[in-house]
């Protein structure tokens, strides 16, 4: 048994309603993330927080996990045919117990064989050797090619008493109960043009190739049996009750979507409040008077400047001081980034690993008290007040709960002191979750501070 | 495809011989014919021009095919037919400011059972469809900056969770680029595949629209249940199922993508698979409530949602542990809720939930609800009182003399090279027409 399983079955000293499922699932998603493992050890294990509480956020996983096991694989519209193959001379089939099953729901009279004959007389190998080379196999495959292991079917005394006559007669052996639509019921109309037309192509005459009839009935029965298992057995003819409505649902039927134009719905109109005010804002500087300019002056004006031009370049100055700060600021900016990417991180393993676990601990506190303090969306608002109360209690006990990450980060800081490491580094590495300890926690005061005025 | 309509007042358009025999109706009738028979050629050469090839039935490509020569030996009509052919697709689209959906949440399903390893498509469909899967989410994240995509893959009968939903493009494309891990293998099952995503998509608010998009190219499905079933959960659910089939239409995707209100398109060829692959880009318009409770009144509310804009510590700034990954970086984004420290955004935060977003991402998806309207091909001079010479995007000057376009109909091509926008009434190149459609999705005329 993993760690992780044995570890929560020792936390569950309070009866809970939880099915064996839903413990199942849990394990398999603690199981498939370490992080949450961890998590959920430190956490749930030393009690701050109940496994309810824990997977509170986090039902997605256990869906997830839910709905990718219970899938189940639906039935190949292949028929079951295993083929040998010839290695080294050998005729090999790999037989899985898949392929077994398969093999039983395919044809029953092998199944029906399998429960005479084992463990009586055949053992398990035995049986399926022989099977494969006897006539009984050679009437399963599903093909009328003969193959190569032709000259490999003996007659076999066990086997042989399964074989069942071919079934290549008029009708099926098995025939179809269903009565069939009249819309696509070719039989109705077969005999109306039998003098005119066309002779029926080769693939279309029934029963031609004698041989092939028992494949093909073998195929129809396999897809009903498909069908079946899916749709449930067909219904039983559905009597007509009057003549009106069993003209509408044969018009129904008839009404092809094909044959109707394509509809392209128009959306629904975006409806935005003080939508010029949108507009308005953006292009309200580029809406500026045109003046009216006057060409000639303005060209003559410009003539007029550029009088004295060359010695006028001569004595042109740039100040110095503007451009020397900017490339001062510029090279503090780069040389900023480039110390950033030579930092290594020197902080030990051992120390890092504890920042990272009161961290996520503290982290967990945060969500659980943020979930009681701003429910999600998604659920239900439902205002009762044992509702409320339950949240605020919860937020309660993980005020409290926060109110420690403090000096957990400072024993942190004086571990590290103590270890030689940088106590800054530390500090300032914590120092995001710090700040979010203490933003909830101020917001937590505010709020007490302005519900219950009267509480001393 | 529903039959081509054909004209009602031409109701006896096949009949050569006109039975009254009357001089004037005669005359008129050959005028009706007339007409019709030179739409009618124009209508074939259009769709000659638009008819590509299936993959399949070509036994070698000439692929030189496409691209004609006129007789002074340039492609410049060539090109321009192609250019046409956007601008008439375009003019299709709706101009107007409506609802769209601008968070999205998808799931790309992707079949990887044995038919994908056919090689009608180059080099086989599996390793393009992985290539255009890749374009695909590099667009869409461009196009979609506050979406999220998950992958599925179909393989063996069951589906497998290949990708989470995710918000950030690296992680979806490194799913995708596992080759390896995505090798075809089995049957596709459809309905495992849909399960799967219907249940990661569950619990996702209802402001948000849920789509799934499966590449599907095989023939069959092979199911434990009854697929109808799961259709109509998915329906209840308010998914939105579109599928670009590589094979041949089977009336189950078909079925699909109607009743849930998505896009159904069989692929050709390599590029028309591309620009099937791509029309699921935009963000989906939301569907007019067309039996409405009221006398027209819009029973879809508008919610306002929570949104947080983060303050961003620079890469300068000490390193501190962040709350998805728990390592020591520096650079972030800080909630304004809780200032909790996430490394990406836009994303969900970690600790109370709060979307968080970046005004340029809510910027960038601006231009589907208030795009730009199209420009309307000018095809004469004759109302223009005062006619601008040269084009008022780039100033390159028009031509004087309409040049004659025989042959085709280039229905929405200027024979003068003008496009006038209908609010500001510039006229602009064929050029700056499709840059501005295209890129700017702003009119330099109207500053808008």
């Amino acid at each position: 048994m993993s760690r992780a399983a044995s570890v929560s079955s020792d936390s569950r000293g309070t009866p809970s309603t939880e099915t064996v499922n839903d413990f199942r699932i849990r394990k398999r998603v603690l199981m498939s993330s370490p992080e949450l493992a961890a998590l959920h050890r430190e956490l749930v294990i030393a009690g701050h927080i109940t496994e309810a509480e824990f997977w509170d956020g986090r039902e997605h996983l256990l869906q997830a996990q839910r709905a990718a096991e219970s899938q189940k694989k639906g039935k190949s519209g292949q028929l079951v045919d295993p083929r040998p193959q010839t290695v080294d001379g050998e005729v090999k089939i790999v037989i899985t117990p898949q392929l077994v099953h398969d093999i039983f729901e395919e044809y029953p009279v092998v199944a029906k064989a399998y429960s005479d004959n084992v463990p009586n007389k055949l053992n398990e190998a035995e049986f399926w050797k022989r099977y494969f080379q006897s006539k009984l196999f050679n009437a399963h495959r599903a093909s009328i090619r003969s193959s190569a292991t032709q000259h490999v079917v003996k007659d076999d005394p066990i086997f042989d008493k399964y074989l069942e006559k071919d079934d290549d007669e008029l009708e099926p052996r098995s025939t179809r109960e269903e009565r069939v639509d009249i819309f696509i019921d070719l039989g109705a109309t077969l005999e109306d043009h039998g003098d005119t037309g066309n002779e029926k192509d080769v693939t279309m005459q029934a029963g031609k190739q004698r041989a092939v009839l028992p494949l093909i009935r073998k195929f129809n029965e396999h897809s009903g049996r498909l069908l079946n298992t899916v749709l449930g057995e067909p219904a039983a003819k559905r009597r007509r009750i009057d003549a009106g409505t069993a003209n509408e649902e044969h018009y129904e039927q008839i009404d092809l979507e094909d044959l109707h134009d394509v509809q392209s719905s128009a959306g629904v109109i975006l409806d935005m409040q003080d939508r010029q005010r949108y507009f308005e804002g953006r292009s309200a500087d580029t809406r500026q008077a045109a003046e009216k300019s006057d060409v000639p002056a303005a060209i003559r004006e410009a003539r007029d400047n550029a009088q004295g031009w060359s010695s006028r370049l001569n004595s042109f100055r740039l100040e110095k001081k503007g451009g020397e700060a900017a490339l001062l600021r510029m090279t503090e900016n780069v040389s900023a980034r480039l110390e950033v990417k030579q930092r290594k991180n020197d902080i030990p393993e051992a120390i890092l690993r504890q920042m990272t676990t009161c961290q996520t601990a503290a982290n967990e506190f945060l969500r659980q008290f943020w979930l009681a303090i701003y429910p999600p969306p998604t659920e239900v608002v439902t205002a009762s007040a044992a509702n409320s109360a339950q949240k605020a209690a919860k937020a309660a006990k993980m005020i409290g709960y926060l109110e420690k990450t403090g000096e957990k980060v400072d024993a942190i800081v004086r571990s590290a002191q103590a270890d030689g490491v940088n106590a800054t580094k530390v500090q300032v590495g914590m120092k995001p979750v710090v700040d979010a300890v203490e933003k909830a926690l101020s917001f937590w005061q505010i709020r007490n501070a302005s519900r219950t005025p009267a509480v001393r | 495809m529903p039959p081509r309509r054909i004209n009602d007042n031409l109701d006896d358009s096949d009949s050569d011989i006109s039975i009254l025999g009357d001089v004037g109706e005669g005359v008129s009738k050959g005028k009706g014919k007339g007409k019709a028979i030179d739409r009618d050629q124009a209508a074939k050469a259009k769709s000659k021009a638009k008819e590509q090839p299936y993959a399949w039935e070509a036994s070698y490509t000439r692929s030189w095919d496409t691209v004609q020569e006129d007789e002074a030996g340039s492609l410049q009509g060539a090109v321009e037919d192609l250019i046409a052919r956007g601008r008439r697709r375009r003019l299709l689209a709706p101009a107007g400011a409506i609802r769209r959906t601008i968070i999205r949440h998808l799931v790309l399903i992707l079949d990887l059972s044995a038919s994908m390893m056919d090689r009608d498509m180059r080099p086989t469909r599996f390793d393009l469809m992985l290539q255009y899967a890749r374009e695909f989410v590099t667009e869409w994240f461009d196009q979609n900056p506050l979406g999220q995509i998950g992958v599925v893959g179909m393989r063996s009968g069951v589906g497998e969770r290949v990708g989470e939903m995710s918000g950030n493009p690296q992680d979806v494309l490194k799913v995708i680029h596992e080759r390896h891990k995505l090798e075809p293998a089995g049957e596709p099952s459809l309905q495992n595949a849909v399960e799967m995503a219907r249940s990661s998509m569950s619990h996702l608010p209802t402001h948000s629209s849920r789509e799934i998009v499966v590449i599907f190219g095989s023939l069959t499905t092979c199911d434990p249940g009854n697929i109808h079933d799961t259709l109509d959960e998915c329906v209840k659910d308010k998914i939105r199922i579109s599928v670009v089939a590589l094979a041949a239409e089977m009336k189950i995707c078909r079925d699909l993508c109607d009743k849930t209100g998505g896009q159904f398109g069989v692929a050709m060829n390599e590029g028309h698979f591309k620009d099937l692959l791509f029309e699921l880009i935009p963000p989906p318009a939301q569907r007019a409530v067309s039996r409405a409770a009221g006398a027209g009144a819009t029973n879809l509310a508008a919610d306002l949602m929570m949104m947080g804009f983060p303050t961003r510590l620079p890469n300068t700034s000490p390193p501190s542990l962040c709350v998805c990954h728990s390592e020591l970086k520096s650079e972030g984004f800080l909630c304004p809720r809780c200032s909790a420290k996430v490394c990406d955004v836009p994303t969900d935060c970690d600790i109370c939930g709060l979307m968080i977003v970046s005004s340029p991402h809510l910027a960038r998806s601006y231009h589907h609800l208030f795009p730009v309207k199209p420009y309307k091909a000018v095809q004469s001079l004759a109302d223009t009182p005062n006619p601008s010479s040269n084009c008022h995007g780039c100033s390159v000057s028009f031509n004087e003399v309409a040049l004659p376009k025989a042959g085709s109909a280039l229905e929405g091509m200027s024979p003068l090279g003008r496009y006038r926008c209908p609010d500001c009434h510039h006229d602009f190149c064929a050029d700056c027409d499709v840059f501005v459609h295209d890129v700017v999705h702003c009119c330099p005329g109207c500053g808008k």
